[in-house]
Formats: C-alpha cells, structure tokens, sequence
C-alpha cells in the first residue's frame, strides 16, 4: 500500500488515550519504601505537611550601579513639579491657525516686508565675489559633504506607487544647519573690512535657550526658545519704526478667531519655572539679542513656522526687558527690537519684532509690531522624478536674498562710510 | 465541510460576543478600549488593528498593525485579510456632546478642514472649540469655516434641523434625515456612519423616535440619543467601480479560496419582513465572554 500523507499522519488522541488508561492512574504507595528512609530523604505528607520554602539572600549583580538597573525617573519627582499646569510654548509647538493666532498671543499688528530701517541697509555692505562664495556654500551644505547617513524612505506624493531606491548621503537638517552656519560666518567676513570693531560689537553663540513667562489675559504662558544660532550686540537695536507707528495701533484690530482660544496646541505641563532666562550670566558683555536663527527641521507651513520665529523673539524680549526693568515691568521705556532668520534647504524667511508694551491684559492699547519677510527662495533644489539624488540640480540662484540676510546682520552696526561708487558690484548668477 | 462551517460560525459568534461587551460600558470619556474603523469592515477590520493607546483624546495619527485576519492564537481568524496600504488610524470623536461644558446645553465648534480618512469611506473633519480639537464624520452638507453646534435639548415644539449640526432625536422633526445616531443616550453615534448613507424619522411614541435605516430595516431607540442633521460625507462612494482584482488588494482584501461553495440563506434577494427592532438599555457589565467550544 502506497505511504500517503493521509496514512502518513499519527492519531495524538488514540494514543494518548491509549496510554492514559496505563498510566493515568497515579499510584500512591501505602508505606514509604525502605530505601528513602534509609537514605535520609525528608518525606513530605502535602495533605499534613506544607513545604517550607528555603528562604535566601536576593540575589544581587555584582555592579548594583550598573544602568542596566536603572529605574527611570518618575516626572512627579522632578525638582519643578507643580500641581497647577501651565501652557508651555517650546520648539515644536505647532500652532494650528499659525500666525494669526501668534500675533494675538503676542499683541503684534502684523506688517509685511522689511521694516524701512532694514530696507535702507540692503546692498550698504558688499563684496566682489559674495555671490561666488554663496554660491559654493550652497554647494559644500548638498553636495560636496562626504557624510554617507541613511537618508529617510523617499516618497513622491505626485508618483505614489514608485519605490524608490535606499540612499545613503546628506541628511536634510545637516544640510541646513551648514547652510546657516557657513553664512553667517560669510557675513561676519564681509562685514569686517566695513566695520573694525565689529569683533568688539558683535558676538555669538550656538544652541542659545531662554525661559521666559508672561501672563497672556490672566493665564500664565511659559515659553521655552532654542536657537541654532544666536548673534548679540553691545548696544541695543534702534527701533524700527517710530512713535507715530507705535501710536496708531491702538486703532489696530485683531482678527476674529471665535470660538478657538488663542492658546490652542498650546500643551499644558506640569513642570514649569517661576524664572527668566535670558542665557546669560550676569556681567556679560554683549546681553542684547541682535538676531536668532532657527533651522526648519519640520514640515509645517509658513505660517506655522513665522508664528514660532514670533513667539521666541518675544521671548527673548520679554527675558531682557525682565532683566533690565524689573520682573513687573509694563510699559518701556524704550522698545526692545529682536530679529529672526529661520530657513529651510533653499528657503529664507525674516522676522522683525518689536516690543513696545508688556501689557497683555486685553486687546486694547498700544501693540508690539512685527514684520514678516517670508518665501526668499535663495536656490532651487530640482530633484528629476524616479532618479536618485545625485542627479539632483542647483538651479535658479536668487542674489537678493543674501543681501537681504547681509542688511539684518548689518543692522545697528556702525559703519565706515565709504564712497559709494556709481557701478555697483553685478550679480553673479 | 460541516466541522469547518461549524468552527467559522462559533468563531465568529465568539466575536461578536466580545464586541458587545465593549460596547455595553456606559461612559462619556473618549473610549480607547476599542477603535473601529468603518461599520462595513467592522466584522473583519480589514485585518488590522490599533497598536498605540493613549488615555486621553488625541489628534494625533496612531500606528496601526496588519494582522492578516490572524487571532490571539495566531490562526486565521477573519478570512480574506492582508497586505494593502499602510494606514495610520485617526481617532474619531463619535460622542460629539462629550466637550459640552457641565451646566450648560449647547456648544459651537468650528470646522478647520476636511480630510480623507483611511479607515473608513466618509471623511472627517478636524474640528476646533476653546483649547480641543477633534475628528467628526464629515456629512455632506460641511465646508471648511463652518461653524457647527451640538444642542442638548429636547423644546416642546420640534426645531428646524441646520445640515452639520447635531440634536436630540426628540428636538427633530418627523420626517428629518439624520446620520451619526447613537442606539444608547451617551454611548456615542453607531448607525449611519459610512459615506453617503442617512437615516430618516417615521414616527416618535412615548419617548422614543422610530428610524428607518438605509435597509429599509426600522429601529426605536430613545428620544434622548444624538443625532447630526444630514447625509454622511462623500455620496460618490457608492459609485465606485472596483474594476480590478488590484484594487480590492490595496484595501486589503484577499481573494475568495476558489473553491466551490453551496448557497444558504443569506444568498438571493428573498424578501424578508423587518420586524421593528427596539434598543431598551445596553447590556449591563456583569456580561462576560463566553467561549464555545466542542
């Protein structure tokens, strides 16, 4: 007969049926046998006797400080614990109605372009070849990097179905911190045969965080700001636009947002401070926020992005103001100006911020101003659809834009004053 | 034949045995306990299932896990399930009086936009009052701007339904299409969720509303479960031609095991009488799973 895979096949339930009748039955014998006791096993009735379970040391590693053991901290014993939350605006804080929910938070009536002072300074402070050496800081931040990272799974929203290929090569937000970094350094070049003490006048710093609180319409608003990069002045910005601009916001109305609050996306946290930071300590020389620059490492809107470079040049007004006039200071003196560059791979956007009042009881009164330069494509990143990357082209180089980051950087320095001659240096593109 | 027919019917008895239990707590907090999808793939949830659960209501997309239709014990459980696009599960708020303020009956929201929703053929619409936002079945009638409310309260006289508002079956007129209906006061909106279908009110007696459904099938449910003024979203979801066997594969559906199966009951067009069926009070959570075996 043919060994099939049918015949092939054991029956488990005969079997064990089978040998269940044999030794299903547990046997229990009527006296103990000799042998046990003669060797000395201690015999336990279960029914009369319980097991006395050997009680021993726990058994410790040898490295108890190893951080294999490691238990994690629990938040509620964290030094600044509170049981009231409050609302806490930090780097990924995405607000949903973008800038027109931030200048609400803020009391800022919203300009757009570069404030006039700004827009004068464009094209004061140049160089020959500016274009040039832009142009191959664009190319060290794509290409000529030899960083070999993963990059991320590539998809096509136009193309839905292609695979594309695993890569490895320059991570985007490589890319961009070299960008930003590179041209501020290009910045400082050109500017230093205009101005000799600029060394003396202009510092900055990396990674820069600030803390600061301020009471938005009775509910306290703690903000955390990071930056990239940071530049600081001896003497404080001039403000941007005069008494005049000041005086007729009080006739500026905000737009409706019913019914969202303005501390929407907002998250509330549990561990907060009842402090003002500006960074520094006390004595340094250079305390007054010149200009933050912020990397886009997320893919929100330009609204989205606008309303952050807001909120942290507030903050970091607020902070001075704080730790110039005292911690319940309302209204100033003289205004306090922050500006903020915040870039994308090819995009530049500028923020200008000026802090006239601290009071933001309600809506009423004078309003802080800000101006938004948004959507300076400094290149164009063209990528072919289904190639790789290295086919990637460097096209349509804008000049504007780096005179444009050139006058912000210049902004309230003082200047050598130079004849300016009648051909002005040609755009290299 | 009979002994597999037999062990697919206990299983899927088994399963809506314990679907039932969950749907039986009777609370007004965001339910996490359990994500459902669209109510046409509810009886095999296209073969995946939620992975991450947070305890309070979040707008964040959540990671979803193809199962393959395979249970606890690693069999298949649901037939037909596999491969197909990755989706990522959107929580929606099917309680839509959950932010009503205590001591108060109404509230307004306002609609930020509508989106497409993987896990199910309506669309939804991310919706945003005070400091909360949320998902809402998109019905037909919404646009981006729009300003929604949700109304607690049952008037004497019956009031004229706003499309995209949401009321008490007891406020509505006779004669009013509704969708997103709850069957429990409280429990959240189980009948008419799928694009493009509404249901309409015959008649109400003693403090319960009679709904005929889009089977023609009638239900009483009390006057006090919430209702949205309207048709579901994305009426051309009907009119759809799957064409190809590919396109059954993205949504995840495998084909049939090609062999030859003998026709029952459920086969035809037989006309059946739909007796009226009356949801009094959900099952109590003294219910517990019972497990069928032979």
């Amino acid at each position: 007969m043919r060994f099939t895979s049918v015949l092939y096949k054991i029956n488990f339930g005969r079997h064990f049926k089978d040998t269940w009748k044999t030794k299903g039955v547990l046997k229990v014998p009527r006296e103990i046998p000799k042998w046990m006791i003669d060797r000395g096993i201690d015999i336990i009735d279960p029914v009369q006797q319980k097991r006395k379970l050997e009680v021993t040391e726990p058994w410790v590693h040898p490295n108890p400080r190893d951080p294999i053991w490691g238990v994690p901290e629990k938040l509620m014993d964290h030094a600044d614990w509170h049981e009231d939350q409050v609302h806490m605006f930090g780097n990924e804080t995405c607000l949903l109605l973008g800038v027109k929910q931030a200048v609400i938070l803020a009391k800022a009536q919203e300009f757009e372009g570069l404030p006039p002072s700004v827009q004068k300074l464009v094209g004061r402070v140049e160089q020959k070849d500016q274009d040039e050496l832009v142009q191959r800081i664009i190319m060290q931040a794509n290409v000529w990097n030899p960083a070999e990272d993963r990059l991320p799974k590539r998809m096509d929203r136009q193309d839905v179905g292609w695979n594309y290929k695993a890569e490895w090569g320059i991570k985007s937000s490589d890319t961009m911190k070299m960008l930003l970094n590179n041209l501020v350094r290009l910045c400082f070049m050109v500017t230093s045969p205009h101005c000799p003490t600029l060394l003396h006048d202009r510092k900055m710093s990396r990674g820069h965080y600030t803390y600061t609180h301020y009471n938005f319409r009775d509910t306290p608003l703690h903000i955390q700001a990071w930056a990239e990069l940071a530049t600081w002045s001896r003497q404080p910005l001039k403000p941007f636009a005069g008494q005049d601009v000041i005086d007729n916001t009080v006739n500026h109305k905000f737009p409706d947002m019913f019914p969202i609050a303005p501390t929407i996306d907002i998250k509330k946290q549990n561990v907060h401070q009842n402090a003002n930071k500006t960074g520094w300590k006390d004595g340094f020389g250079s305390p007054h926020t010149h200009t933050l620059y912020l990397v886009n490492l997320n893919k929100w809107g330009t609204s989205q992005r606008n309303s952050r470079a807001l909120m942290f040049c507030m903050a970091h007004s607020i902070a001075q103001a704080k730790e110039l006039y005292g911690n319940d200071v309302t209204t100033l003196p003289q205004p306090i100006c922050v500006q903020c560059l915040h870039s994308d791979i090819t995009t530049f956007h500028l923020a200008f911020f000026q802090l006239n009042t601290l009071d933001f009881k309600n809506d009423d009164g004078i309003k802080n101003l800000v101006w938004f330069d948004s959507n300076n494509q400094l290149y164009k990143k063209i990528s072919p659809p289904r190639k790789l990357f290295k086919s990637t082209k460097y096209d349509d180089y804008n000049h504007e834009v780096f005179r444009k980051i050139l006058a912000m950087f210049v902004n309230g320095l003082s200047l050598k004053e130079e004849e300016i001659s009648q051909q002005r240096v040609a755009p290299t593109s | 034949m009979a002994m597999t027919q037999l062990t697919h019917l206990v299983r899927s008895l088994t399963g809506i045995l314990q679907r039932t239990q969950f749907m039986a707590s009777a609370v007004i907090e965001p339910r996490c306990d359990m994500h459902t999808t669209g109510p046409s793939l509810t009886g095999r949830y296209t073969g995946r299932k939620v992975v991450e659960k947070p305890k309070e209501y979040t707008t964040r997309p959540l990671r979803m896990v193809q199962t393959g239709g395979r249970g606890e014990d690693g069999r298949v459980a649901i037939p037909r399930c596999g491969g197909g696009h990755k989706r990522n599960f959107r929580w929606v708020d099917f309680q839509r009086d959950r932010l009503i303020q205590p001591g108060r009956i109404q509230m307004v929201e306002r609609i930020e936009k509508i989106m497409y929703d993987p896990c199910r053929s309506a669309r939804i619409a991310l919706t945003a009052c005070g400091e909360d936002k949320r998902y809402l079945v998109a019905t037909d009638d919404m646009e981006e701007g729009n300003i929604i409310t949700t109304i607690k309260e049952i008037p004497r006289l019956p009031v004229r339904p706003n499309p995209g508002d949401c009321y008490q079956l007891g406020a509505l007129p006779i004669g009013a299409i509704v969708c997103c209906i709850e069957k429990f006061a409280g429990h959240g909106a189980m009948i008419c969720r799928s694009a493009g279908t509404s249901a309409q009110i015959l008649r109400k007696v003693d403090g319960r509303c009679v709904l005929r459904l889009p089977s023609k099938q009638e239900i009483s449910v009390s006057q006090e479960c919430m209702a949205t003024a309207g048709r579901v979203s994305n009426m051309k979801h009907q009119d759809v031609v799957v064409g190809k066997a590919g396109r059954n594969r993205w949504y995840g559906i495998r084909p049939h095991s090609g062999l030859w199966h003998r026709k029952t009951g459920v086969h035809g067009r037989k006309l059946r009488f739909k007796r009226l069926v009356t949801f009094n009070e959900p099952r109590g959570p003294g219910q517990t799973t019972q497990k069928l075996t032979i």
